[in-house]
C-alpha cells in the first residue's frame, strides 16, 4: 500500500470520528434546547387560554392581504 | 434560535392565569373539585341517556334518520365538535346518546367526525404566529398534519366500517367480553348505578308533570350543558395541576424516538383530559423550531389515543340493557385511533403522507394568509357540508 493512500485514508478515519463527534454535539445541543423548552410549558398552556387573540391578530393580516390582491387591482 | 421564540407568552397573560390559579385555591382542593366534576359528568351521562330515552322511546333509530348517511354522521361530528372545540364533550354526548338507544352504527361516524373537529383548536393556536413567517409555517403545519392524519384515518376506516362493520364487531366482541352478554342488567355489579341515579331520577321527578317527550328534550338539553362545562372545569383544572408531570412526562420523551412521543401524548392527554390540549401545547415548540415536524408528529398521535379515556370513562355511568353498547362506542372509539396510529405509522407511504400535506399547505399559507383562512372554513364547516350534499346526491 503506498504511503499517500494510507494517508488519505487515515486522514478520512480522523474527519469521520470528528464528523460523528459534531453530530453528536449538535443532538445534545438540540435535546437540551428541547428540554428548556419543555420547562417553558405552562407559559405555552397559558397562551392557550387566550387563543381567540389570535384570530383578533390573524383577521387584519387577511382583510389586509384580500384588498392586496382584489381589491387593489381594480 | 434564539430564547426569545420560545418564551411567547405575554406578563399579562402569566398574571391573569396565575390569579385565576391562587382562586383554584391549593391542589387538595382543586382534587376534590375534580371528583366532583367527574361525578358530575357521570351523572350529565346518565342524564342524556335516560332523557334521549324517554324522548325517543322505541323510536331513537328514527330520530337519527338524517344520520343513517354516515358522511352525515361524520359531518355532525366535525361540526359539533369543532364549534364546542371539545371531543371529549361530544364523544361523552355520543356515550349518552347511545345509552338512550342511539344505533352504534350511526354513532360509529359521529365519533371519528369529533376527531377531525378537535383539531380546529390547535390551528387556531398556530395562528397567534402569523407576523412571524418562518415560525407561522413551522406552527401551521405542526397543527395542521394533525388534520391530515385524521382525514387519512376516516378515509381508510369510514368505508372499511361502511362495508365490514369491522369496528363496530370489535368494539360489540370487546364489550360482551368486558361486561358480559348475560350481565348485561348489571344488578349487583355496577357501583355506579347508586350514586349516579339518585340525581337523575330526582331531575326527572321534578320534571314529571311535562310531557316524556318535554321532560326528556330538557333532561338531553341539561346534560349536554353540564357535560360541556364539567368538561372545561376539569380541563382547567387538571391542566394546573398536571402541567409539571407533563413536563416531566415530555422531557423523559426527548430523544427517545416514535413509540416514546406517541405514548408520552397518549399519558399527558389522559393527565388533562383533552387531545386539543396536547396537540396546541406541541404548536408553539414547533413553530420556535425547537422540535421538528417529524419528532411532535407522533406526539399528536399519542393525544388520539389518550383522549378516548373521557368516553370510556363517561360509558361507566350507564347501566341497563344500553350499558353494553355505551361501552362498546367508546371502545370503538378506542380501537378506530390505535387502529389508525398502527396502520398509517407503521407504514412508511402512508406515514408520510401527512407531514407532506401539513408542509405543503404551510408552504402555501405562508405566502398566502387567505388560504390559511380558507382552509380552516373549508376543512371544518364548508367541505363537511358539500359532503353531506355529494353523499345525498348520489344516494337519491
Amino acid at each position: 500500500m503506498n504511503v499517500k493512500r494510507q494517508e488519505l485514508e487515515r486522514k478520512i478515519e480522523e474527519m469521520e470520528a470528528a464528523l460523528a463527534s459534531m453530530k453528536l454535539q449538535l443532538n445534545q445541543t438540540v435535546e437540551e434546547e428541547q428540554h428548556e423548552s419543555i420547562d417553558h410549558l405552562d407559559e405555552h398552556l397559558q397562551e392557550m387560554e387566550h387563543k381567540w387573540e389570535n384570530i383578533r391578530e390573524f383577521w387584519p393580516i387577511v382583510v389586509q392581504e384580500f384588498r392586496e390582491r382584489f381589491v387593489a387591482k381594480k | 434560535m434564539s430564547k426569545e421564540t420560545v418564551l411567547t407568552a405575554s406578563p399579562s397573560h402569566v398574571s391573569d392565569s396565575h390569579a385565576a390559579e391562587l382562586a383554584q385555591g391549593p391542589s387538595w382542593v382543586k382534587w376534590v373539585k375534580i371528583a366532583g366534576l367527574v361525578y358530575l359528568l357521570l351523572v350529565s351521562v346518565s342524564l342524556i341517556g335516560g332523557g334521549f330515552k324517554l324522548a325517543a322511546g322505541e323510536h331513537a333509530k328514527e330520530l337519527f334518520a338524517f344520520a343513517s348517511n354516515p358522511v352525515a354522521g361524520l359531518v355532525v361530528g366535525t361540526v359539533a365538535t369543532a364549534l364546542i372545540q371539545s371531543s371529549s364533550t361530544v364523544t361523552s354526548i355520543i356515550v349518552g346518546l347511545v345509552a338512550g338507544g342511539l344505533p352504534v352504527s350511526l354513532a360509529i361516524p359521529m365519533v371519528m367526525g369529533a376527531n377531525i373537529g378537535t383539531t380546529i383548536t390547535n390551528t387556531i393556536v398556530s395562528l397567534g404566529h402569523v407576523r412571524r413567517g418562518d415560525e407561522f409555517r413551522r406552527a401551521f403545519s405542526a397543527a395542521t398534519i394533525h388534520d391530515f392524519f385524521n382525514i387519512m384515518c376516516v378515509l381508510i376506516f369510514l368505508p372499511l366500517e361502511i362495508m365490514f362493520g369491522f369496528l363496530q364487531k370489535m368494539g360489540g366482541w370487546l364489550s360482551t367480553h368486558l361486561i358480559g352478554a348475560e350481565s348485561m342488567s348489571m344488578k349487583g355489579l355496577n357501583f355506579i348505578k347508586p350514586v349516579v341515579k339518585p340525581p337523575v331520577q330526582f331531575i326527572e321527578s321534578t320534571m314529571s308533570s311535562l310531557p316524556d317527550m318535554a321532560t326528556g328534550g330538557m333532561m338531553i338539553v341539561l346534560g349536554v350543558l353540564t357535560i360541556f362545562v364539567v368538561i372545561t372545569f376539569i380541563g382547567k383544572l387538571l391542566k394546573s395541576l398536571m402541567v409539571g408531570r407533563a413536563k416531566e412526562i415530555l422531557h423523559s420523551a426527548v430523544g427517545r424516538g416514535p413509540v416514546s412521543g406517541i405514548t408520552s401524548g397518549a399519558i399527558v392527554t389522559v393527565l388533562v383530559q383533552s387531545s386539543s390540549t396536547t396537540t396546541s401545547l406541541v404548536v408553539p415548540l414547533a413553530g420556535s423550531g425547537v422540535f421538528s415536524l417529524r419528532q411532535i408528529y407522533p406526539f399528536t398521535l399519542g393525544a388520539n389515543i389518550g383522549t378516548c379515556i373521557t368516553a370510556l370513562l363517561a360509558a361507566t355511568a350507564i347501566t341497563g340493557p344500553n350499558a353494553i353498547f355505551a361501552l362498546q362506542i367508546a371502545l370503538v372509539h378506542l380501537l378506530y385511533n390505535v387502529l389508525g396510529v398502527l396502520v398509517i405509522y407503521s407504514i412508511p407511504f402512508l406515514r408520510e403522507l401527512p407531514i407532506k400535506g401539513a408542509e405543503k399547505i404551510a408552504d402555501v399559507a405562508v405566502r398566502n394568509k387567505l388560504v390559511a383562512l380558507g382552509y380552516i372554513a373549508g376543512m371544518f364547516f364548508v367541505i363537511p357540508f358539500v359532503m353531506i350534499g355529494i353523499s345525498n346526491l348520489i344516494a337519491a
